[in-house]
């Protein structure tokens, strides 16, 4: 019996009926749910959660016109850094492709930005002084030259955001006239000419690049030259395969995280990471990768928030949304609700450690600036009044980062433009570029969104210059007959396992304080044999059949995947440091671990995890004793080490101290 | 913590929500003119169909859609002989 899209939505959306329908599950549970506590679901009154009639899912959409592409530049995921790599290499005349799975301007991690930083001489920063901060705050796997590098080209980068009209802020509320929580929209509509969502989209557009949104890459294809050729991508509206075959491929679809139990989770599912993880590529940085959970008036904010006992990421919440509350009061509210050391670490470590050596740099650069000119921190949708005063709320949770500026595909320590092993497939960006510029720990605030955009911008620019200089590759087909069917495989089976299941099992399994937080050997192979058995047994068993059950499927696996590389990181790294913390090795063993954790494909297809070196000149002065090496302490470190109070209070502790 | 919907009458058509939700949580039904809130447990909150929302159709709740975390719920079954993409796979089904 065959049944157009109008008859499958006449057959189901009558009655109960709908019940078959995928998404009409939670319209059950909403019901179900509201009924809860209320005799009359009238009772519940305006403001509750409404009843929800909703038509049943219409299906997919038609297939798109065109599924075959041809590019000389193809750029995955459109955030900062996505936007600049585009737009570098089509201002350097090549022709290119955007595929994003959501919509730029509105998926992954960019929306969320709330401030940015760049360095500027000529406001007083001392380049040498910052890289020092760096260094203690990266705990010694900074790359130093890396991050010299982005800081050198952040002021450009800044000023190309500046002509995107990006660096817009929100206007203090109280200038606004719109001070209530509830006038929402009317904030939003008053703040719209510095919203920056959906300029991304005009950006694209005024420089000829062509967007494939709600479309997701899936595999890089790399043709018998060895050279990456173009990708396959699944339209995710219509379920359909698309494929883009291009001279160079530029990684930029962002990072991604595990988040507390309660939380949402988003897109953010380290898809680039894990395509490169299946071409053989080395991938670091995972056992520092954390999560960051969100609150209302900062939605990408963990360093604050993440030890609430849970914060809505939307949701007004009393006096944190309604009165301007200062950085120090949200510091000591963090403070107060803390729960698990190394954040509380984490946060001290970020906000409160200087360069120890007198020279009173503060890693601060965005709002420590003494200068009342100082342009800086200017584009924060969340805070206004020069950051200094939370005004209003961007309204949104972001979907999950990593430590900013650490994790993703290894290209040797001293590759610059995010040029992969892999002739013609480079990487930019937010758990892609894994060169560790700001090593364990986010150490410049604001500086994220800046060197984003760095490093879209130097990967663009060198993808451009490859494009220049080679042929078209034919995409072999044999690869996009894999590639089609692998995201097709879940609806050639007629019972399995529902991908949300998948996410939401491993949310359960990877976000717990013991596996997050304080890890230890037993946790970490606890967490690590059930990842392993949703990967084994699971996995190849999920099902689904509209487009959109097909995309959860590949987020599902790619998310087993960076799960089964973070947990095997976090084992192999037997020392803490940094946002890593292992109750049986509490200390920094700098004889064994001043190196990064590799993590790659074998030819077997198990996950093997190698040993990185890092160049000598990122260790600091080995000779200095521990107390100098590291002014920021885990808690009872100083007494377990011995170390006397004089020690401690000339090399300025920011330790623990509850 | 999730997408909901105030009023489908309220909806005008304008597919901003469709366009916009990174998480494909909306498809549209074109004959009643109406976004479909197909897959809210998919919602990651942003809330920019909220603020985007023409006709104030749509609101956030404080509720979040999901599935039940036991094996029982999970495993789902579809009757797809009777689904668009039986015709497109014909034959490969229940293999």
């Amino acid at each position: 019996m065959e049944l157009n899209r109008r008859d499958f939505l006449k057959k189901f959306a009558a009655g109960s009926a709908t019940a078959i329908a995928a998404g009409s599950l939670s319209t059950a549970a909403f019901a179900e749910e509201a009924q809860v506590g209320a005799a009359n679901i009238e009772q519940l009154g305006e403001g509750t959660d409404p009843i929800v009639t909703e038509f049943a899912f219409p299906g997919d959409t038609a297939a798109p016109d065109q599924t075959e592409y041809e590019a000389d530049v193809v750029v995955v995921g459109c955030g900062w850094a996505g936007l600049h790599a585009a737009v570098t290499a089509a201002r350097a005349g090549q022709n290119v492709i955007v595929v994003d799975k959501g919509r730029p301007g509105y998926s992954g991690m960019a929306p969320f930005s709330q401030g940015c930083t760049y360095f500027d001489a000529e406001l007083g920063d001392n380049m040498d002084a910052n890289l020092k901060v760096l260094q203690y705050t990266g705990e010694y796997l900074c790359n130093i030259e890396g991050f010299r590098h982005t800081l050198e080209n952040s002021k450009q980068a800044y000023e190309e955001n500046f002509e995107f009209g990006l660096t817009g802020g929100y206007m203090y509320a109280p200038a606004s006239g719109i001070t209530e929580f509830s006038q929402d929209k009317e904030y939003f509509q008053a703040n719209l000419a510095n919203e920056r969502h959906h300029k991304w989209m005009q950006v694209l557009s005024a420089e000829g690049v062509t967007v494939l949104p709600h479309t997701m890459a899936v595999n890089v294809l790399v043709a018998d030259d060895g050279r990456a050729c173009g990708i396959v991508a699944l339209h995710v509206k219509s379920g359909t395969a698309v494929t883009v075959a291009a001279k160079a491929v530029i990684l930029c679809a962002g990072s991604g995280s595990y988040k507390p139990g309660g939380f949402v989770v988003g897109g953010d599912t380290f898809d680039g990471a894990c395509m490169a993880y299946d071409l053989g590529l080395t991938i670091v940085g995972m056992e520092f990768d954390d999560f960051h959970q969100t609150n209302s008036f900062a939605p990408g904010d963990y360093y604050f928030s993440n030890t609430w006992d849970y914060v809505e990421p939307y949701t007004p919440y009393d006096t944190y949304n309604t009165a301007p509350v200062s950085d120090d009061e949200v510091a000591q509210y963090a403070a107060g609700k803390h729960s698990f050391m190394s954040a509380n670490r984490v946060k001290q470590g970020l906000y409160g450690l200087a360069a120890n050596d007198g020279s009173g740099v503060s890693n601060r650069t965005t709002n420590g600036s003494a200068n009342p000119d100082d342009p800086r921190c200017a584009y924060c949708l969340s805070w206004g009044d020069q950051g200094k005063n939370r005004t209003a709320d961007s309204y949104g949770a972001c979907p999950g980062m990593p430590l900013h500026m650490a994790s993703g595909v290894y290209c040797g320590w001293d590759e610059r433009n995010g040029a992969t092993p892999i002739t013609g497939l480079y990487v930019a960006g937010d758990g892609e570029f894994g060169d560790m510029a700001e090593g364990v720990v986010y150490g410049f605030v604001g500086s994220t969104s800046t060197n984003c955009s760095v490093q879209g911008d130097l990967a663009g620019a060198a993808a451009a210059a490859y494009a220049d200089s080679v042929e078209l590759a034919e995409l072999p087909e044999d690869q996009v007959v894999a590639a089609t069917d692998a995201i097709f495989a879940p609806r050639t089976i007629t019972k399995g396992w529902d991908p949300n299941y998948v996410v939401d099992r491993l949310c359960a399994i990877m976000t717990p304080p013991e596996v997050q937080l304080t890890k230890n050997a037993v946790n970490l192979y606890a967490a690590l044999t059930q990842v392993e058995y949703l990967r084994d047994k699971v996995c190849p068993k999920m099902m689904g059949y509209s487009g959109h059950d097909l995309r959860i499927c590949i987020e599902a696996q790619h998310k087993v995947t960076s799960a089964e590389m973070k947990l095997r990181a976090a084992l192999a790294r037997e020392e803490s440091r940094g946002t890593h913390y292992r109750e049986e090795f509490p200390y920094r063993d700098d004889a064994n671990f001043l190196c990064h954790i590799g993590l790659s494909k074998s030819d077997d297809g198990h996950m093997t995890v190698s040993r990185i070196e890092i160049p000598e000149e990122w260790k600091g002065d080995l000779t200095a004793d521990y107390a100098t090496r590291y002014p920021g302490r885990f808690p009872g470190e100083e007494e377990a080490l011995g170390l006397t109070a004089e020690a401690v209070e000339a090399t300025g502790s920011y330790a623990h101290k509850d | 913590m999730s997408v909901a919907r105030l009023d489908l009458n309220k909806c005008v058509g304008c597919q901003n929500c469709v366009n916009i939700c990174p998480m494909d949580v909306f498809y549209f039904d074109e004959n009643a003119n109406k976004s479909v809130m197909a897959f809210p447990e998919n919602c990651q909150s942003c809330a920019q169909c909220y603020l985007h929302c023409i006709g104030g159709s749509l609101t956030m709740s404080t509720l979040r859609a999901s599935y039940a975390m036991s094996g029982g719920r999970a495993l789902r079954t579809f009757p797809i002989e009777k689904s668009q993409y039986a015709q497109e796979t014909s034959g490969s089904w229940g293999k």
